[in-house]
């Protein structure tokens, strides 16, 4: 239950980013073009689909440290081929565009990637320094 | 099994005879019980004897045996996981992953794993690894 909230809350923020991406792209490029009905079910679709390989590829035991990395590179591919193909097929992307549009993506999987870890090494540390004031507290 | 129980005088010391034929997991319970609260009754290969939690690094769970870490021992015990666990609760042991309890008291330093995992290294140089779901109770324990 907690894991599919957890999806659901997912899928909730990349909508909304993927709304308002869209939004700015569409003031910025097309001013004078409107959204057809058609953005209403292609847009929560290719949320889905953004959070459809974190669901495939969820494991329930602890994966090693190698396991964990081919996890995240599988990850990686699924997301781009799956998202890639979409926004391909409702002609938001042309073929030309992939080049830019996949490293736009590796930014924002290494950006999340880096704030994970910063995030794990931050708690780390602080446990370090609770086991350092204990183990002071013991030598005194 | 035939229980005798003997009224002692206050100066005499108070003594448990257990008259077995091989040393059974309810034996080794009793003995537990009795001796210590916070011991574990643990065997090598040629003897068994009775280890302080104290002196206990870590517990693991390997192939529905149960296998107590000292600093540069290994020991097994009859007890499964979740016995050793309420035997242990009181003092500095917590469970870190489904097969693990480390005492926490024993842990030098931790480091992330990736994935929400962390690594604990202990005093004696060994690496146990501190699964993501039980990461909150680590927290917990050390006031974060």
């Amino acid at each position: 239950m907690k894991k599919l909230k957890w999806y659901f809350l997912a899928f909730c923020v990349i909508n909304t980013f993927i709304t308002l991406f869209v939004a700015a792209v569409m003031y910025i490029y097309f001013p004078g073009e409107n959204i057809t009905p058609d953005y209403l079910w292609k847009i929560p679709l290719l949320s889905f689909c953004s959070v459809l390989p974190a669901m495939v590829l969820f494991s329930k035991k602890d994966p090693s440290r190698r396991e964990f990395i081919m996890r995240r590179i599988l990850h990686f591919v699924f997301t781009v081929a799956v998202v890639v193909g979409l926004l391909l097929i409702y002609g938001w992307l042309e073929t030309r565009q992939l080049p830019f549009f996949i490293t736009f993506f590796m930014l924002v999987f290494c950006t999340t990637t880096y704030i994970g870890f910063r995030d794990e090494k931050k708690l780390a540390d602080k446990i370090n320094e609770k086991i350092k004031e204990k183990n002071a507290s013991h030598d005194t | 099994m035939k229980i005798i129980i003997e009224n002692i005088t206050p100066d005499e010391e108070e003594t448990c005879i257990l008259r077995v034929r091989s040393l059974t997991d309810n034996a080794v319970k009793a003995i537990n019980l009795l001796k210590c609260p916070n011991s574990l009754t643990v065997f090598s290969e040629t003897e068994s004897f009775i280890l302080d939690s104290n002196d206990v690094y870590y517990v693991e769970s390997v192939d529905l045996k149960t296998f107590v870490y000292a600093k540069e021992k290994v020991y097994q015990s009859r007890l499964k996981l979740y016995e050793a666990e309420e035997i242990l609760s009181s003092g500095d042991f917590l469970r870190v992953s489904k097969q693990t309890l480390v005492n926490v008291a024993k842990i030098k330093s931790v480091s992330p794993a990736g994935g929400g995992r962390f690594i604990a290294e202990l005093d004696n140089g060994e690496k146990v690894v501190i699964s993501r779901a039980y990461v909150p109770a680590l927290k917990r324990r050390f006031g974060i």
